[in-house]
């Protein structure tokens, strides 16, 4: 191991174990099965104010697919996204206030992060005082880092933490919860804060699958 | 094994042309729409028998269709209402949430990861319209022509149809279904059927009417909902 760089005032320590590095970066793809339905219930906070909305969640891991409805908690679809990677994006909405700009850079942005992201091409891993792995990429001005808590002896890492950094600073994180039972494989409560957009989201889930 | 076949065939053909010759005894009644001449004397009595009720508790089971899933997304709460403004609809299961309507005011809270929140809610004056056309509906009172078509149908009990006109509400609402109980004085169920498909059905029952409801309930200036006691 070698000494490494600094974040946060965390002490990281980069790792040069390849096996490990590929393992962690390949299990992304992993992470959730191929195809299910979710049903998220959001409590949006922006410029203060909070919205509930209910989002009713279709997604396709292998066709890199994502329908989205997403309702007003009282009833009424104020819009619907179907979008294929590279292929398809189709944004419906039906409350004036809302711009298709803003849903694409914030909501489709989200769940891209949350359920489409892929391997980086080529990481560096890292480990923080805590035993967490750091699985970090620079990609232009932002770091990407995806954070592995280990959660089982001898090994066993989920993620639990997305964070995207410029000039050291965090600038848009997404901490996955995992609930009380340590054999839940996927997060029941997912927090998203985006400091650039000013907008924070608390999200319980609930799976179809 | 062709005669076989045949004798298939010939019991198929009999069943069908069987069921075809009395297909009016077997048929399923068609609701039949209330005349217009009608319509305006039903929505008085309907009002009339409504008004009866001062305080209504009732537990509610809400349905929801999406055209993306194939199943019913079912949600359970319940509705406390007690004359002539205050309202508090909760769901228990699968998430957690208050919205209580006290006077003119509005309280709006949501469990999330094992805590209540209040919320500042950002779009009060739709929510409170929302809720405005839930009190008014526990209180028969379906015509509001500026907002909504009416119409009237009879089948076994007897259900509202309203029609938003506004474009606006149009984009979200396609129309509401108020089904009354047999005695005509209160919702058995409510259907929004909303645009591409989408329709959600709440359904009311273990109705409670007229029993003592405290005001403390109502109140939405805690940190979390007042609580209610199981019925």
């Amino acid at each position: 191991m070698d000494a490494g760089c600094s974040l946060h005032k965390t002490q990281y320590i980069q790792i040069t174990h390849q096996k490990l590095k590929n393992d962690i970066n390949k299990s992304i793809t992993s992470l959730y099965p191929d195809r299910f339905k979710a049903l998220h219930r959001v409590i949006l906070t922006l410029s203060g104010k909070n919205y509930v909305l209910d989002g009713y969640l279709f997604i396709d891991r292998p066709n890199r697919e994502i329908k989205l409805i997403a309702q007003n908690d009282l009833g009424g679809i104020i819009f619907d996204i179907h979008f294929i990677k590279n292929i398809k994006k189709t944004i419906n909405i039906n409350a004036n206030m809302l711009k298709k700009n803003w849903l694409e850079k914030s909501v489709l942005r989200d769940l891209e992060t949350l359920y489409l992201k892929e391997p980086f091409p080529s990481p560096t891993l890292f480990s923080d005082e805590h035993g967490n792995l750091i699985l970090s990429e620079k990609q232009g001005q932002i770091t990407q880092e995806l954070i592995y808590k280990q959660i089982n002896r001898p090994i066993k890492y989920r993620l639990n933490k997305i964070r995207y950094l410029k000039n050291k600073k965090s600038i848009y994180t997404v901490n996955l919860e995992y609930g009380t039972n340590p054999d839940n494989l996927y997060p029941e409560q997912i927090l998203i804060k985006d400091a650039k957009m000013k907008y924070n989201l608390q999200i319980t889930i609930r799976y179809f699958m | 094994m062709t005669y076989r076949i045949t004798t298939i065939f010939l019991v198929l053909m009999a069943s069908i042309s069987f069921a075809a010759a009395f297909a009016p005894l077997f048929a399923i009644e068609q609701p039949k729409p209330i005349p217009d001449d009608q319509l305006n004397q039903l929505l008085q009595n309907v009002e009339k028998n409504f008004s009866k009720i001062k305080t209504l508790r009732t537990l509610l089971t809400q349905e929801k269709n999406i055209a993306i899933f194939s199943e019913t997304v079912i949600s359970k709460g319940f509705c406390i209402f007690k004359s002539p403004d205050k309202l508090r609809l909760e769901f228990t299961k699968p998430f957690k949430s208050s919205l209580i309507i006290n006077d003119d005011q509005i309280f709006k809270y949501e469990f999330f990861n094992g805590n209540w929140q209040k919320l500042d809610t950002g779009n009060k004056e739709m929510m409170l319209l929302i809720m405005e056309n839930i009190t008014s509906w526990l209180q028969g009172r379906f015509k509001d022509p500026g907002l909504y078509e009416i119409r009237a149908l009879k089948n076994k009990n007897m259900t509202f149809l309203l029609f938003p006109k506004a474009r606006e509400f149009k984009k979200f609402i396609n129309s509401f279904e108020l089904g009354l109980n047999p005695e005509m004085n209160g919702l058995e169920y409510i259907i929004i059927n909303e645009t591409k498909n989408n329709y959600t059905t709440i359904r009311f029952h273990n109705d409670e009417v007229n029993k003592e409801i405290p005001d403390i309930i109502f109140k939405g200036t805690n940190d979390k909902p007042h609580p209610v006691s199981p019925w």
